[in-house]
């Protein structure tokens, strides 16, 4: 029993003891004591991961006609721009044709007519289609228009008009219509017809007159018992308009297809871009002609000017012919197009000086005519072109110095009060014979800089390691970290927009030649790590 | 902001048992239920009837990972803050939440002649065990700016089961000094939650910060629809209709080899469920593929005619490397199992001593507790364990226990480690179990 008293003892010691726990401990239970907890992880991101080769780059862009890569994947930046063009509509026109005629029936015929009961005569015309140039057409085959006969007669008898054009035909048919004119007790009796011109071909050598349509009408007048004064008149109006031909037959005369100056804008730097200095081995202009008219041109090129940034022109000086020479097709040729160009290289000009004058504008001037030795027989379709075009190929090897790009971009920092540190690592693996230079500035509602950024690093880039012929040779990696603390971020709170400054110029200060080449390789690494406060 | 702390808290703060299995009650004498813990021990009484609800209930938590103090702490102006680094700091490798909770829906047994014994009993049964490693906590509290260079692994399994449980309990004196016991049950599961292999290696590349991401996420639950589609919610088809069932075991051996010398061993709990009703499984699109962001390649970007939409596709690509595909097919989740073996000696009648080894394995990871103890059992009216354990995480805990009878009534209240209540802020473990039990005859 005394142990069993004991034990009692022992168990109101712990009760006892307990209870001065739990009141000691209530406290730290305390929930509402509990302060806002901060909580500080560390977020390290990769940003960018990217391996870029200039061949991907164009390719992937679709700029693919602003370079080209040869067997030894060496770049070609390529520049095409058209001169001129000119085509077979354009030069050759068919204005609205529009032609009145009267035919007077011999009064001593026409006052027999009640007794005879009918009679017949024939009448011709001849029609010249007109044309917005000078030339003698032989023929021309219509693929749209209309053509369109108004008959009106006076007589109080009835007619009607036989229409014929022999020199117009469809499917090996010539040209017929028939009007009736049939006196219902008023005069005039009138009546129009409208067709189609596709499809016909007009032959202008039908009938004695050259050059022109022949028209024939058959008039058959039959007696109503109408009296007849004599004056009466049968009229005829005929309209051909909106024609459209798909080919057309002989002499277009010598005509103008163009000529004047003109002004290329030359977009090798764009706003807020410029450049200390450059040179190119190489360059070259391909002028290329083309031409599917079946008339013998004459092509003139008698200037092209580079006008520079500063104001300087240089004017390319060249061995090219005058005129140059650009071959027509012939009658066996019709619907080909027959090409020339010429190469415009530092062996037979002036184009390296001409383009280190780094241009914004070409200044040109193109002369094209018809026909310059005089009538020959010729063609056109609908389809005929001349043209022409300028390319300028600058294949990448020469030198660039202080290339700069500058632009500026809205900025607004959200949540800055979550970063206290913020760590960027750039890290560039440069495989280009390029070196690039970066500035960083923020900018307040004031335009005033609040802070920058890696205004203190000459070089955010290394250019590879080239060698004597400015090829390549190894790679050189270079690691930037830039570390900004809170004081920075709260400066940077402030800015409203980012000036960046981008600098670059191939190997060696731009003081050496390099060839850039499609397999060059930039791996570009960019992350952060972010030291964030958050307060839930 | 402070509610969410607090559940946090509340959540993580489990002062709760050592060992899943009492340490205390396997050792009290006139406990007749405690050959829950080993089915081979005969009850003292001629019969026990459990009060229907009353008869048992027990609930038990552990976080072997951190305690109260180790995350909150005062500060001079006796406010309280979290310390999320010292808490961490405290988490081993591996770590473990275990909550388990019983109630005896009913109970009873009966000695027959004087070597059988014959119960059986319906619990409700919840247990959630989550095995969470130090990464998870590191990498979401320090960034993986702690882990440059090298891999963070995070680790979860999950296993949350809420069940039912009929068993039927068997026990025979093979000799006069061996006995063995069976106990069979069959269970009826209602909702779980459970993690296959489930883990994320994540290695940050020191220099250029590209993360690197592996790893697996398989995750099956069911009967969850119960909680989200209320209207439709069918009271019978819950308690009795469900087809979830699974079957477990308890077996254990009591030997005497020599005068007032006990040895003991029992395993229990070892059983599977197969989840048929609302099975979902969630499992990655793509198993253990090996995946690395270097950050954006402009690459992707080149050419685009709409930065932002092609930026919004290629998160949409990243994105999809961390798919899950939903599926509704059956599964089966393993209980956890208990093990223990102890010796005990009666030193007076009155007064007995020993030791007790107790594990608890929950897929690969094995809580193990030491204990020695003093019981004193007064013949069939008081009967009391006092227990100084010691788990494989270094803590030690002290439990007591106490047995009392009334008028044929039997009360009991025991737990594994009576110093969480006086200092619940440095347990890491606690469990209270009690009950009351018509109990007749010697």
């Amino acid at each position: 029993m005394q142990g069993f008293l004991r034990f009692h003892r022992l168990i109101l010691f712990f009760f006892l003891t307990s209870v001065f726990f739990i009141s000691c401990v209530k406290d730290d239970f305390d929930f509402d004591k509990i302060k806002s907890p901060t909580w500080q992880p560390g977020v390290a991101v990769p940003l960018v991961g990217s391996s870029l080769t200039l061949e991907n780059v164009i390719s992937k862009t679709g700029n693919t006609q602003f370079g080209s890569f040869d067997g030894n994947n060496f770049c070609t930046l390529i520049y095409s721009k058209d001169l001129y063009s000119v085509g077979a509509e354009d030069f050759f026109q068919l204005p609205k044709l529009q032609n009145n005629k009267s035919i007077v029936i011999d009064p001593i015929i026409s006052s027999q007519i009640n007794n005879i009961g009918t009679i017949t005569f024939n009448a011709e015309e001849y029609i010249s289609i007109p044309a917005n140039i000078n030339a003698t057409i032989d023929s021309i085959e219509f693929k749209g228009g209309q053509l369109e006969f108004t008959a009106s007669s006076d007589f109080k008898h009835h007619i009607v008009m036989d229409v014929t054009i022999p020199g117009a035909t469809k499917n090996g048919v010539a040209f017929n219509k028939i009007i009736n004119l049939t006196y219902n007790g008023q005069v005039p009796v009138s009546k129009t017809i409208s067709v189609s011109l596709a499809g016909y071909n007009f032959n202008l050598h039908k009938g004695s007159q050259i050059g022109k349509i022949q028209i024939k009408y058959k008039i058959t007048a039959t007696a109503t018992g109408n009296p007849v004064s004599g004056s009466e008149v049968i009229s005829m109006a005929l309209e051909m308009d909106n024609m459209k031909f798909s080919r057309a037959f002989g002499y277009f005369g010598v005509n103008s297809i163009g000529s004047g100056l003109d002004t290329i804008p030359v977009e090798l730097l764009k706003d807020g871009q410029s450049i200390g200095g450059f040179s190119v081995d190489d360059p070259k202009f391909i002028l290329k002609l083309s031409n599917s008219f079946g008339i013998p041109t004459r092509v003139d090129v008698p200037s092209i000017k580079s006008l520079g940034g500063t104001g300087n022109s240089i004017n390319l000086a060249t061995s090219l012919p005058i005129p140059l020479s650009l071959p027509s097709p012939g009658m066996n040729q019709i619907g080909e197009t027959l090409y020339t160009q010429y190469v415009l290289d530092k062996t037979n000009s002036n184009i390296v000086p001409f383009v280190e004058n780094n241009p914004t504008h070409i200044l040109y001037n193109v002369m094209i005519g018809t026909n310059p030795n005089g009538p020959t027989a010729n063609f056109i379709t609908d389809q005929s072109k001349i043209s022409a075009s300028l390319t300028m190929e600058l294949p990448l090897n020469g030198s660039i110095k202080d290339f700069s790009m500058i632009d500026t971009v809205d900025f607004e920092l959200k949540d800055e009060e979550m970063i206290e540190s913020l760590l960027l690592r750039m890290s560039f693996k440069n495989g280009f014979p390029i070196e690039f230079g970066s500035k960083i500035y923020f900018i307040d509602a004031n335009n005033s800089v609040v802070d920058s950024l890696l205004c203190d690093q000459p070089q955010l880039i290394s250019s590879a390691n080239v060698n004597s012929a400015g090829v390549v040779v190894s790679s050189v990696q270079k690691t930037t970290d830039v570390l900004v603390d809170r004081s920075f971020v709260n400066r940077i709170a402030k800015a409203k927009r980012i000036v960046y400054i981008l600098n670059s110029s191939t190997a060696n200060q731009g003081n050496s030649h390099v060839k850039i080449y499609g397999h060059y390789k930039m791996d570009v690494n960019i992350g952060a790590i972010a030291k964030l406060k958050v307060t839930p | 902001m402070r509610t969410i702390i607090t559940v946090i808290i509340s959540f993580f703060m489990s002062f709760p048992v050592f060992s899943q299995q009492s340490a205390v009650m396997y050792n009290m004498k006139n406990n007749p239920v405690r050959n829950t813990l080993n089915p081979a021990y005969f009850p003292m009484q001629k019969a026990y009837i459990g009060m229907p609800l009353f008869s048992g209930i027990s609930v038990s938590f552990t976080n072997s990972g951190f305690t109260y103090s180790d995350l909150i702490k005062k500060d001079s102006d006796d406010s309280l803050y979290i310390d999320v680094a010292n808490a961490i700091n405290s988490m081993k490798g591996e770590n473990l939440i275990n909550v388990n909770t019983q109630i005896d829906l009913f109970n009873a047994g009966i000695v027959i002649g004087k070597k059988y014994f014959v119960g059986i009993s319906a619990a409700e049964r919840v247990h959630m065990n989550l095995l969470y490693n130090k990464d998870l906590f590191g990498f979401a509290y320090y960034g993986n700016e702690a882990y440059l260079g090298e891999e963070a692994n995070i680790e979860i399994k999950l296993d949350a089961t809420h069940f039912r449980e009929y068993a039927i309990s068997f026990a025979t004196e093979l000799t006069d000094k061996f006995s063995v016991g069976t106990r069979l049950k069959y269970l009826y599961g209602m909702e779980n939650v459970s993690t296959k292999k489930t883990s994320i290696h994540l290695y940050t590349d020191p220099t250029t910060f590209a993360i690197t991401a592996s790893g697996n996420i398989g995750i099956n639950t069911s009967g969850l629809s119960n909680f989200s589609d209320t209207e439709n919610f069918n009271m019978n088809q819950y308690l009795f209709g469900k087809s979830n069932s699974g079957f477990a075991f308890d077996f254990g051996v009591q030997a005497k080899p020599v005068k007032n010398l006990i040895l003991s061993a029992a395993v229990t709990d070892l059983g599977s469920i197969k989840w048929k009703d609302d099975a979902i499984n969630y499992n990655a699109a793509h198993v253990n593929n090996e995946f690395t962001f270097s950050g954006i390649d402009i690459n992707e970007l080149l050419g685009a005619d709409d930065i932002e939409q092609a930026l919004t596709d290629y998160a949409d690509s990243l994105a999809s490397q961390f798919f899950l595909d939903t599926t509704y097919y059956s599964y089966t989740s393993t209980l956890p199992f208990s093990f223990s073996s102890g010796i005990q000696y009666n030193l007076t009648k009155k007064i007995s001593t020993g030791l007790l080894y107790q594990g608890y394995s929950f897929r690969d990871y094995l809580s193990s507790t030491l204990s020695a103890n003093l019981a004193i059992t007064l013949g069939k009216k008081f009967n009391s364990n006092v227990v100084y354990s010691m788990g494989n995480n270094g803590r030690s805990a002290l439990g007591l226990g106490i047995g009392l009878t009334f008028l044929q009534m039997h009360w009991y209240l025991v737990s594994d480690n009576v110093m969480a209540f006086v200092k619940p802020q440095e347990a890491k473990s606690t469990s209270i179990r009690t009950g009351i039990l018509m109990t007749f005859g010697k």
